[in-house]
């Protein structure tokens, strides 16, 4: 489990910068709510993207929904592995389900993002 | 506080819940209806109200979901000569023409605007309660999770984790809108109603077909039992016509009910902020490079 992960409150969580560089993925929450996942499509490599911006779409059994940049910056590595395993999102969102590296263009933005008992406090709100 | 648009109440209503506002549009192509669903996905969030549109299609077409490879569709040839959009919904394609849908926005921030499966079921249950009115012992689907049950012959999606039906009408997830009659492919029960969603950031929008009668007009091969196949003679809804229209009507008026607010039907149809790109998005889904997209 990673420790001072942050959140945005469209459910992406991104870790803190490590080597210039910080992993995003989605939370088990979301996971969770979208149910049964059947595709998921990744952003290239290289591109550049401003916080908020959607960097790929994810599919479940009823829902297509948008993937954000939680920060601004280049899209670093994808986990190219992900599409064809989508259970390992539920399985370790935090983890092995990890989407995207993302170098930040302004690592404060980070700390600006949630954190978990901020979410936690965010997901207890949301509509069931 | 938000203008409201011409027509609309303010949202204030004895229950304290906005009443759904609802429009009877008049049949469009596939490019327009798209594009004035993402539009009212917009206004939902503007209005901060639940926002639905009633439409059907002015000639067959094929639509697909969000990531159906439209190679398959294109293979397909019962399917020639059909033309093709992409909605930005998920799914499996739908052959319209003898459906209607109804497009529902829902605001994020809505009790149905969290769970998926939550404003999946409170909309398909206001229609089997109507249809129960009616005398028709319509249900829920079980679904079959990840589900598929493409019949013999049927296109099925390849690619796709599980054999997935092509076809929305092949498919059965939790909470599909079924009735009692077998549809010809060893189903016990037809499928009449399947929806899907896209999850904006500020809004849900579903597409929900309801099949009032089989599609006469595409091979034995794609076509299925709609309502009207459920009572001999065709009398369920008799097609897009007046009983029809009553059909949804009650089903609307429900559906309000559900969501704890009245029902607003201003006159005239669907007509979005002109900031709502509703132009750009049409010439958007007429484009290969959405609709060809994968």
């Amino acid at each position: 489990m990673l420790k001072d992960v942050r959140f945005a409150k469209s459910h992406e969580w991104i870790s803190p910068v490590a080597g210039g560089v910080a992993t995003v993925g989605i939370s088990a929450y979301a996971v969770e709510a979208l149910t049964d996942l059947v595709f998921m499509q990744l952003p290239a490599v290289g591109r550049k993207v401003k916080a908020g911006e959607s960097i790929g779409e994810i599919e479940s059994v009823k829902a297509v929904s948008d993937l954000y940049a939680p920060v601004s910056g280049e899209i670093v590595e994808v986990n190219s592995t992900l599409p064809d395993h989508l259970e390992t999102l539920g399985q370790d969102p935090l983890g092995a389900g990890w989407i995207v590296k993302i170098r930040p263009d302004d690592p404060a933005e980070i700390d600006a993002l949630l954190d978990r008992a901020a979410y936690e406090a965010l997901i207890g709100s949301q509509p069931h | 506080m938000l203008p409201v648009k011409p027509g609309l109440s303010d949202g204030a209503s004895a229950t304290g819940a906005a009443p759904i506002v609802a429009w009877w549009d008049p049949p469009a192509d596939g490019a327009t209806n798209m594009a004035l669903d993402e539009a009212l996905a917009s206004e939902a969030i503007r209005l901060d109200r639940v926002l639905v549109r009633i439409s059907t299609w002015s000639e067959p077409t094929l639509s697909l979901g969000a990531f159906q490879a439209i190679g398959e569709a294109r293979a397909l040839a019962a399917l020639e000569g059909l033309p093709i959009v992409r909605r930005p919904s998920g799914g499996g394609a739908i052959l319209h023409g003898s459906d209607v849908t109804l497009s529902v926005a829902v605001p994020r921030a809505h009790p149905c605007g969290g769970s998926p499966q939550r404003l999946y079921d409170t909309v398909h249950t206001a229609l089997v309660a109507e249809l129960a009115a009616r005398g028709i012992a319509a249900g829920l689907s079980a679904g079959e999770s990840t589900e598929t049950r493409p019949r013999a012959g049927a296109p099925v999606a390849g690619g796709q984790p599980g054999d997935r039906a092509f076809l929305c009408f092949d498919r059965r997830a939790t909470g599909d809108v079924v009735v009692p009659v077998a549809d010809g492919r060893g189903n016990a029960d037809a499928k009449v109603l399947g929806s899907a969603q896209r999850r904006l950031r500020g809004a849900v929008l579903q597409h929900g077909s309801l099949l009032l009668a089989a599609n006469r007009l595409v091979p034995e091969s794609v076509c299925h039992p709609g309502l009207d196949d459920v009572q001999a003679g065709g009398g369920a809804c008799a097609g897009w016509g007046p009983g029809g229209i009553e059909l949804v009507r009650g089903w609307l008026t429900r559906l309000a009910v559900a969501l704890g607010g009245g029902l607003e039907e201003p006159s005239g149809c669907f007509v979005p902020s002109p900031f709502a790109g509703v132009e750009e998005g049409i010439v958007r889904f007429r484009q290969d490079s959405w609709n060809a997209r994968r």
